[in-house]
């Protein structure tokens, strides 16, 4: 009986030690704006509070914190460097954040686990190279638009696809849940092609290198990277579709989509947006 | 109140399941995963009873010392790595040529890899267990040792190994749930795309409710074959 209860009492301590250990799947951004202050997250806009001198909040407050979703594998608009997220996204949002007085937390996970996550209020915001559509219109409130995309075929120099057209009989890799995977899914549109869903791009240019499959449709600013990166592989001059890009937030949530947009429009104005564009496509 | 609920239900449940046909990717994923299932629970039974074998044979013989020693290396090797770490393994170092269609097989394959080495146990154990006076009189009877091992021991192991080898074969089609890694389309995958285009959990439950039903059934089947075999043994 005493052995039994040292060996419960034992596991109870490690399963406690192990979960006090245990950190969340976030990494922060590598330059937090400021040390967030005591103001709630509702109510974070720019206009308040500026001679406020920042609190010291602990940092398991969730007041003062802006938590931005995202799949981080999508350069030049977020990609791991490090062990830290940047890009195009996370410049934006840092300066959002700067705005709003807050700390910016990227959280990186699915792409198609990020709309959920706005939606249930695990992050605040959604910021994935995300392009606006009707359907996920439905599901959360879109910023203003801020890059245009296009959606553009990466293949092997050498194969013998070069328009839209040739993909019919192919295998084609796209990443689940994108405007690609929805487009490429309409047979009509695009008959006998067969597709492979991909969480994320590395594998779609892995199997695409080692010839499992023939192209992949991505946009064209990603598919330009991963072209560099490895020079067997060629982007085709068709354009399949155009679309826009916009930060999300929960259905509703009118006062951080209005700091937003604020932000967004000014960065904008400033001609700030192309700059960062152009910093991480020249890395 | 409660129509709002039942209302709520059936149009969640037409939107996972019946809208755009997303029921055909359930249906892809219930194919796979049975397929997988199956291929990985017979590969996994023969080549159980190789090792089985040939430990069994080394054990008693001293004989076949180098084959012992590489089923030893195999099982230690497939115990001691997760199943997934196998099956990206297989599929991106092993089989890095074949076609994505394939996918589905290849899993198969090292799913009824990593079985193999538990099932071996299993097979190994059962043998065991039949008396040694068995063997002995098959023996003195003037068979000899396969003979025995056909005709008599196998037999009489096989009754204790077969709900063991059930229980292998539930686990194994919920361990397929990790194919869509290499972006086979199995239940849990199925889930996970008609999730993408719905922003929403409920393709999650969809695929947990397939899950289950299948094991339920798969239980009640092991549960009437273990019946049958019991009846031999008050008879």
């Amino acid at each position: 009986m005493k052995r039994i209860s040292l060996f419960i009492a034992l596991v109870c301590t490690c399963s406690m030690a192990l979960t006090g250990c245990g950190s969340s799947s976030s990494a922060s951004s590598s330059q937090p704006t400021s040390s967030g202050t005591a103001a709630d997250a509702q109510s974070g806009s720019a206009a308040d509070m500026p001679d406020t001198p920042p609190v010291e909040v602990s940092s398991f407050e969730s007041a003062g914190k802006l938590i931005m979703a995202t799949e981080a594998g999508f350069k030049p608009y977020e990609y791991y460097e490090g062990t830290d997220i940047v890009g195009v996204d996370v410049d934006i949002a840092r300066e959002i954040a700067k705005e709003m007085n807050m700390e910016l937390v990227v959280e990186h996970m699915e792409f198609s686990a990020i709309i959920p996550a706005v939606d249930s209020g695990k992050a605040d915001f959604g910021a994935a190279g995300m392009s606006i559509t009707e359907e996920r219109a439905q599901q959360v409130d879109f910023t203003v638009e801020y890059a245009t995309s296009k959606q553009v075929i990466l293949t092997k120099a050498d194969s013998g696809i070069q328009i839209a057209d040739d993909l019919s009989g192919k295998t084609v890799g796209v990443q689940l849940g994108t405007v690609a995977d929805l487009a490429l899914s309409e047979p009509e549109d695009f008959p006998g092609v067969k597709l492979e869903l991909y969480n994320k791009y590395f594998e779609a240019v892995n199997d695409l290198l080692s010839g499992r499959i023939d192209a992949i449709v991505l946009d064209s600013l990603p598919a330009q990277e991963l072209s560099k990166v490895n020079e067997s592989l060629a982007i085709r001059d068709e354009e399949i579709f155009t679309d826009v890009y916009a930060f999300c937030v929960k259905k509703g949530n009118t006062e951080l989509l209005d700091s937003i947009n604020t932000v967004m429009q000014r960065l904008m104005d400033e001609g700030k947006i192309a700059e960062f564009t152009t910093n991480h496509l020249e890395e | 109140m409660v129509m709002q609920f039942v209302d709520n239900f059936l149009t969640t449940l037409y939107k996972t399941v019946i809208a755009e046909n997303r029921w055909r990717f359930y249906l892809e994923g219930i194919g796979n995963t049975l397929m997988m299932t199956v291929g990985a629970s017979l590969i996994g039974i023969v080549l159980g009873i190789l090792i089985a074998m040939i430990k069994t044979h080394h054990n008693n013989s001293g004989k076949m010392r180098f084959l012992n020693w590489l089923c030893n290396v195999y099982t230690t090797v497939i115990r001691g790595t997760p199943v997934l770490v196998q099956l990206l393994i297989i599929y991106y170092m092993i089989f890095s040529s074949a076609s994505s269609s394939a996918a589905p097989y290849i899993a198969a394959l090292a799913f009824g890899l990593n079985s193999g080495a538990y099932v071996s146990e299993t097979i190994r154990g059962g043998i065991q267990s039949v008396d040694k006076g068995q063997t002995e009189a098959g023996r003195s009877l003037g068979l000899n040792q396969s003979q025995t091992m056909r005709l008599i021991v196998l037999p009489q192991a096989v009754k204790n190994i077969l709900p063991a080898l059930f229980n292998e074969m539930i686990m194994l089609l919920k361990e397929t749930s990790v194919a869509g890694w290499i972006q086979v389309v199995d239940i849990t995958r199925a889930g996970d795309i008609v999730r993408s285009r719905m922003w929403s959990f409920s393709p999650l439950l969809v695929s947990a409710v397939i899950y289950l039903v299948l094991v339920v059934a798969l239980t009640s089947v092991q549960r009437m074959i273990e019946r049958r075999l019991a009846a031999s043994d008050r008879s």
